[in-house]
């Protein structure tokens, strides 16, 4: 096996779960994330000469998958893929609160899940979030706090709704 | 403080990106201003919830790597550098050899080296030129390879031009140099 190779299987070792995950939310359906997953590693293969310059190989190839799942998406268009295959109340579990969490997660504007969806479940650093999503680090933080922002806000309305 | 810089401060420390001194700072602002310690539990709470719904577990079935796969995509890429590098070494020898041929003059290029001299005596030598001769006469060339027409730099025909040329400047030994008169002035002039 060449090293090129033998250092992209590592990569697909350490990584690859993670991203298969984030294909899954990006993509809609499993089969899809599956072939994302695999061209995302092709990519890397293709550009692992530039593995030495990168300073955070979990987002270099977090932005590999966002392009390739991007550009897939624009190919297929699968729009209310996510909203059946990965429902929010599968993704909270049977807790209520989580439960009307993931929904006003799902509520959130694109670019504000995006970011924080990076930040709370891929747990990537605001530097590698910014690399991935090709925005400057003061951007995510702004991101972030709207995101949380919102929450809160659509949180207390369900509370108040609730209590009423 | 602020409380926008507030929320902005608990959010980075729910988030786990805050440095230890400013954590510090916040946290002794809270203990003097209990509604930012409100606030700021909020927004933890907020995000610890976010945090444990966005908690998905990872796949319980990875497909497994491509190895043979893999290795012949390697291989079509070490072939394609392979290529893209000899290629690129072509075009640039290409690219240089037709600047040359544009750029450097076709007449010019060729530089012919000097022919070779034989010094020979064109006529014979009397006595009476010894006689008469007050300084030797300068060695007459003449070319040894009549045939070589050439009228370039290194050309003899040029050599020998350009020695006539520096003989018919030089002066000629019984020519007098011309006299030169000079006028001092009144208060100068030798009594």
């Amino acid at each position: 096996m060449s090293e090129a190779v033998r250092q992209v299987e590592g990569l697909y070792q350490a990584y690859g779960p993670a991203l298969l995950v984030y294909l899954r939310r990006l993509a809609g359906r499993r089969e899809l994330a599956e072939d994302l997953l695999q061209e995302t590693f092709v990519q890397a293969l293709r550009g692992v000469d530039r593995l030495d310059e990168v300073v955070s190989p979990r987002a270099w190839l977090f932005t590999i998958a966002r392009n390739v799942g991007i550009s897939a998406l624009r190919r297929r268009r699968p729009v209310a893929a996510l909203a059946e295959d990965v429902p929010a109340a599968e993704v909270a579990g049977a807790d209520p609160r989580l439960e009307r969490m993931a929904q006003a997660i799902d509520k959130l504007p694109d670019k504000l899940r995006e970011t924080l969806e990076l930040r709370l479940r891929h747990e990537l650093s605001y530097e590698e979030i910014a690399a991935v999503l090709s925005i400057p680090v003061g951007t995510v933080r702004s991101r972030l706090h709207h995101a949380v922002r919102q929450l809160r806000d659509e949180l207390a309305k369900d509370e108040d709704a609730h209590a009423t | 403080m602020q409380r926008d810089v507030l929320e902005r401060l608990a959010m980075d420390r729910a988030m786990g990106a805050l440095s230890a001194d400013v954590e510090q700072l916040l946290d002794a602002y809270q203990r003097l201003a209990p509604e930012a310690a409100a606030t700021a539990d909020e927004i933890e709470r907020t995000v610890r919830l976010a945090r444990a719904a966005l908690a998905e577990k990872q796949p319980s079935s990875m497909p497994a790597f491509p190895v043979a796969g893999f290795q012949q995509i390697e291989r079509w890429r070490r072939r394609v550098r392979q290529f893209t590098y000899a290629g690129g070494l072509a075009a640039c020898l290409t690219i240089g050899l037709g600047l040359g041929r544009i750029t450097v003059p076709v007449a010019s290029a060729p530089v012919p080296g000097p022919s070779a001299v034989e010094i020979v005596q064109t006529s014979d030598t009397h006595e009476s030129d010894f006689a008469n001769a007050t300084e030797p006469k300068p060695t007459q060339f003449a070319r040894s390879d009549s045939n070589d027409n050439d009228a370039g730099f290194w050309s003899v025909e040029r050599l020998l031009q350009k020695r006539e040329q520096e003989q018919e400047r030089l002066p000629t030994p019984n020519q007098s140099s011309p006299s030169i008169q000079v006028q001092w002035p009144r208060y100068y002039r030798p009594t």
